[in-house]
């Protein structure tokens, strides 16, 4: 069986069964002169395949035969000749052999001596009787005396026993010759004396052939000779021959009724006749809760169960694995590689995963013809392979799996990749593109133009993939079920299809799960284990706060929790009360962004779910990916695992809220921003994660160590015709290990450049690792050194945020001595005290500053996120406005005591802070308040021009305890 | 010129430039609205409704249309109307760019069929939540029915 899967062979047998049967109601047809060219065709074609198929799996004998039937059928199908009763029989006769042969093969995996032997004499006899009846018929068909002079002849020359009985006979004749051979078992009557008899005859004299019909019609046809000695031969059987039959008929039973064809329509009445029981089913169960007597609700409780059941299994008969159409390629691929002498491998991956009915039959073309594609285009032939340095086998992989509510079907080869020169080229050639337009164009682009209609990159068009279906069809056809396609391809090491198929009535295995009193559906593939902590009277086995958020140990290792009625807003979150909970449910899933613990009200059970979309309207939810009906009729929605760790990531809530606690009534008051801040992740050479806020980078570059110079103590290159200082990030916090950073042997080092106060700096670090989102505040109170912001939470780990400004002023300071660091506060006018107070603490000062409200414009997220949590942190209240504009807005028609100052950023789109300051100044209610200005840029004529616009203070960005400062003699708070 | 195109419109008025068009009308706050009568699938009886956490509130939840999954939208909070949304709404089930919605409403109304020359344009001064959704106004009787366009909902929602 040269090595193919038994998927394979199955197929082969499954495939070619049908066909014989299919051959044999066509050739019924045929017979009873009722059938159209088309039906010839049919019956040509169909032993074409099986002379094909069979030959590929290397059943010679079936092929053999299957060739001389379809040489037989050759001049019919072309109307040379006319299909005598006796090619019928003959073909009849061939048909029931290549049954037989079958039955071996599925038996002993062989199409078995005896059959062989047979098949010897029958061959050249069928040869024979083609090319006489081609010789004879085209004699007839001169003169029109036409169909049945031959038939007579025929008749008579050739037979006069069996094949009498059953062409004559109206009922199709395949029936009846295997009623004839049926009959032929001594225990049965013998309705066709004549045919059992000729079977009988006919085994007499080849004992060791098998006594099918098959047998029977081919034998009389080609005994020919013997004449009317076959009328009468007697009617006994050998048993032999009947148990031969025999037993392959029992297998029939036993074998193949696990599968039985059904029309689809059939099943899609089933499916909907089901989900009106259903509605039928909820009716009876409210019913029977209205207290109408146990035997009743029993029964109802019966019928529940038994239409959920029935349910079940109706969805799951449309489901078909995809392997289903992925196994036929092997034979496409095989007789693709040898008629192109190409030598290839298919392999198949994810065979099992099921898609509905009508969509496997939807991508079964499109496939072919990528694979197709691949075979013959994509991949070399085995010199050219060997030249370009690659196996001389190929591979065309074929994988299919589930993804993101989808089932993703690639089709990948390892071949010579697409040329962009060669794509380019034909697409100019058939004017899609011009010469520009395609200068322009991406490689992606110029790869996505073969999906443009009518464009076919051959050279010449072989008749294996050139038939007339380009690229274009495959991709309608893809979007026609509401798929997708996408290809990558790099030139001379293959190329990948990926074909998107919606999962719409895809099956997955999932668990059903409650939570805030809404039932919740989870992907069992995503589930990795499940965990039930009953909190004992020690109070051990249980979830811990770590920073606020909960976590548990599992079997040692530190699993991240989520709430879910937290996480889709249920309930407020509180993990406090996890941990109180005396019993907690934990779904360990596994995400991208690795694995952590779903905490859930109640496990409720494991189901097969059909997922269905959600509407358009809720794709912006990243923490669904569907929904499905479950048993009840109910719709359940389907979480999705990665958007379910993003949107955990998202709330952050334990920072905020402590901030909002301290900034007391503000937090009613202040809206709340919530938007995702750049970091630039470092790796400093020392353990920890840390990074800086994207906002305050301007460049990242890369020295030679060999051109940094030392100008005194401090290290600099040469940068931009000036000299950046660099600044050693790890050393200067004092970190601990901090000497051995950049002491290995790399010769080139990290720098991140940024600007203060109008000069570069160059903050060294070991590695520059990523830039990350990350939606969290800054939780400050975690900083223990000056130089760190504080700290954030991002996934499962903290990150450290760097006060690259602090750093870079105390590295100055340390160099050049306190006194002489560079101003960065600027007071243009005085305003009149708010409060004049003396603070005797802290703490006093704090709640001085609560009853004062600042309105801070500031367009950087981290800044706005930033110094909103830095002022709330000192006590004031902070409305925070993402421009001058909705400053503005917010300003309008307050009164006086509303806003008691503006903090504002200079560069903002819309109206920017000296824009801002300028409409305050003009406006009544407003025109007095106090504005100070945040900036990185302090330059004389931002200075000059910050004066004039009418800023009351002008400072730098970043430095948080000068603000304060300013803000507290502004406000008259002093400290005792 | 002049007299050819006046003769044209006329011509077209007379072969029945003037359609007629229904409309299914419905009541939300007591307020008559209509939808293209070829825009609406069907209309079903109040049905148990899936929340959906985290989702915008006028997305009521989601509804099992006979094994379809349907996206129920609530049009008191849509159109941010004031008055409390009885608790049992019916379902006005519209096709849309493909898909099912759900517009939630109070009270089912009549078809009316009315000339497609006899509207009048919404006035400016109704306020901008209902006004993007709305095509044109009638005067029937009494009444005044704003016509409320399917597609504009479905645009507006997922842009």
């Amino acid at each position: 069986m040269q090595g193919l899967p038994k998927e394979a062979l199955d197929e082969y047998i499954g495939e070619t069964r049908e066909m014989c049967e299919r051959v044999s109601i066509n050739l019924g047809l045929v017979e009873k002169k009722e059938h159209d060219d088309e039906t010839l065709n049919s019956i040509y074609r169909d032993m074409h395949s099986i002379k094909g198929s069979s030959y590929l799996f290397g059943f010679k004998h079936i092929g053999e035969l299957a060739h001389a039937m379809e040489t037989v059928l050759d001049p019919i199908r072309h109307k040379s000749v006319v299909a005598s009763s006796a090619i019928i029989d003959a073909l009849y006769g061939g048909l029931d052999l290549i049954t037989k042969m079958m039955e071996s093969i599925v038996a002993s995996g062989e199409e078995g001596a005896a059959n062989a032997s047979n098949l010897s004499k029958i061959v050249p006899r069928i040869a024979d009787l083609s090319a006489a009846s081609l010789g004879a018929d085209l004699r007839v068909l001169n003169d029109h005396s036409g169909v049945a002079e031959s038939h007579d002849q025929w008749r008579q020359s050739v037979t006069d026993d069996s094949t009498n009985s059953a062409s004559k006979n109206p009922v199709p004749d395949i029936v009846k010759i295997v009623a004839a051979a049926n009959a032929a078992h001594p225990a049965a009557p013998k309705p066709t004396p004549a045919a059992t008899e000729s079977v009988a005859e006919t085994s007499e004299k080849v004992p060791d052939r098998l006594t099918a019909p098959a047998a029977a019609a081919s034998g009389s046809v080609t005994d020919n000779g013997s004449g009317s000695g076959n009328d009468r031969g007697g009617a006994k059987m050998s048993e032999e021959a009947v148990e031969k039959r025999e037993s392959p008929a029992k297998e029939d039973h036993g074998g193949d009724a696990s599968t039985i064809r059904i029309q689809v329509s059939l099943l899609d009445n089933l499916m909907n006749l089901v989900g009106e029981l259903v509605l039928v089913r909820n009716q009876v169960l409210q019913f029977s809760g209205k207290g109408v007597g146990e035997d009743f609700q029993k029964l109802s409780q019966r019928l529940n169960i038994v239409t959920s059941e029935l349910q079940n299994d109706v969805m799951k008969t449309r489901m078909q694995p995809v392997g289903t159409i992925l196994t036929k390629f092997h034979r496409v691929v095989r007789d693709m590689s040898r008629d192109l002498s190409k030598k290839i491998e298919l392999k198949l991956e994810g065979t099992e995963t099921e898609l509905d009915k009508t969509l496997v039959e939807a991508v079964k073309d499109p496939l072919t013809h990528l694979v197709r594609n691949s075979v013959d285009h994509g991949l070399e032939k085995p010199e050219d392979r060997r030249k370009a340095g690659k196996a001389e086998t190929g591979t065309v992989l074929i994988r299919s799996y589930h993804e993101g509510g989808q089932v993703i079907i690639e089709i990948s080869d390892d071949g010579r990749g697409l040329s962009r020169e060669k794509i380019g080229k034909k697409a100019v050639q058939k004017g899609l593109m011009t010469e520009e337009q395609l200068a322009k164009m991406s490689e992606r682009d110029v790869q996505a133009l073969i999906f443009a209609p009518g464009f076919s990159t051959a050279e010449k068009v072989s008749n294996i993939s050139g038939r007339g279906v380009g690229m274009d069809v495959v991709k309608t056809n893809i979007e026609r079920i509401g798929g997708s396609i996408d290809l990558q391809s790099t030139l001379g090491s293959g190329t990948t299809v990926r074909l998107k198929i919606p999962l719409t009535l895809a099956i997955i295995p999932a668990l059903v799960i409650k939570s805030g009193g809404s039932r919740f559906a989870i992907p069992q593939v995503k589930v990795v284990e499940l965990v039930r902590l009953e909190r004992d009277k020690k109070g051990s086995a249980r979830i811990e706060l770590l920073q606020g958020r909960p976590v548990y140990r599992l079997r040692g290792a530190l699993l991240p929790l989520v709430d879910l009625c937290a996480a889709l807003k249920l309930a407020p979150d509180s993990p406090d009360d996890l941990i109180l909970k005396p019993i907690n449910n934990i779904i360990v899933l596994s995400s991208e962004a690795g694995m952590f613990g779903l905490v859930v009200d109640e496990i409720v059970d494991s189901a097969d779910i059909v997922v269905k979309p959600l509407s358009q309207l809720l794709k912006n939810l990243s923490a669904y990916s569907g929904a499905t009906i479950m048993g009840d009729g109910t719709v359940v929605l389907i979480l999705d695992v990665h958007g379910l760790s993003m949107a955990a990531d998202l709330n952050g809530a334990t920072s905020e809220d402590r901030h909002n606690q301290r900034a007391a009534a503000a937090a009613t008051q202040s809206r709340s921003i919530q938007d995702t801040a750049e970091y630039l992740m470092v790796d400093l050479g020392v353990p920890g994660r840390y990074a800086i806020p994207l906002c305050l980078v301007n460049r990242l570059e890369e020295f030679d160590k060999k051109s940094i110079e030392l100008a005194g103590e401090q290290r600099v290159v040469r940068y931009r015709d000036a000299l950046l200082p660099l600044i050693t990030v790890a050393r200067q916090l004092g970190l601990p290990g901090a000497d051995k950073v950049n002491s290995d042997g790399a010769d080139r080092v990290s720098v991140v450049v940024m600007s203060k106060m109008n000069r570069l700096f160059g903050l060294e670090v070991k590695n520059i690792v990523d830039v990350v989102q990350i939606d969290s505040n800054i939780d400050s109170d975690l900083r223990d050194r000056p130089g760190i912001l504080g700290s954030v939470i991002r996934g499962k780990e903290v990150v450290v945020i760097l006060d690259a400004f602090k750093i870079v002023e105390e590295s100055v300071a340390k160099l050049s001595g306190a006194n002489s660091a560079p101003q960065t506060a600027f007071k243009f006018r005085d305003t009149k005290p708010l409060l004049s107070v003396v603070a005797k603490s802290e703490s006093d000062a704090r709640s001085m500053r609560g009853k004062i409200r600042i309105l801070l414009a500031e367009d950087t997220a981290f800044f706005r996120r930033h110094v909103k949590a830095f002022l709330e942190s000192a006590g004031y209240q902070v409305v925070a406005v993402v421009n001058g504009e909705e400053a503005l807005k917010t300003l309008d028609g307050v009164g006086p005591s509303d806003f008691a100052m503006v903090v504002t950023d200079i560069e903002m789109p819309l109206v920017d802070g000296f824009d801002l300051v300028k409409r305050i100044r003009a406006t009544a209610n407003v025109g007095s308040l106090p504005v100070i200005a945040l900036t990185t840029r302090i330059r004389k004529v931002d200075l000059d021009r910050g004066a004039e616009a009418g800023f009351t203070a002008y400072l730098e960005k970043f430095n948080g305890d000068i603000l304060l400062q300013h803000m507290d003699r502004i406000f008259g708070v002093t400290a005792a | 010129m002049e007299a050819q195109t006046s003769t044209k419109s006329g011509v077209s008025k007379e072969s029945g430039g003037s359609r007629r068009i229904q409309y299914s009308t419905f009541y939300v706050a007591k307020r008559l609205y209509g939808i293209d009568v070829t825009r609406v699938q069907e209309v079903v009886r109040p049905m148990t409704t899936t929340k959906i956490p985290l989702a915008e509130q006028f997305v009521h939840g989601l509804i099992n249309l006979r094994g379809q999954v349907v996206t129920a939208l609530s049009l008191h909070d849509l159109f941010s109307l004031k008055d409390k949304a009885p608790a049992e709404l019916m379902n006005v089930i519209c096709k849309a760019d493909g898909a099912l919605i759900s517009l939630l409403v109070d009270e089912i109304g009549d078809v009316v069929e009315l000339d497609s020359d006899d509207f009048e344009q919404t006035p400016h001064t109704i306020p901008e939540g209902v006004r993007r959704f709305m095509t044109r106004v009638y005067k029937v009787g009494d009444n005044l029915l704003s016509i409320l366009d399917v597609d504009k909902i479905f645009q507006a929602l997922n842009g």
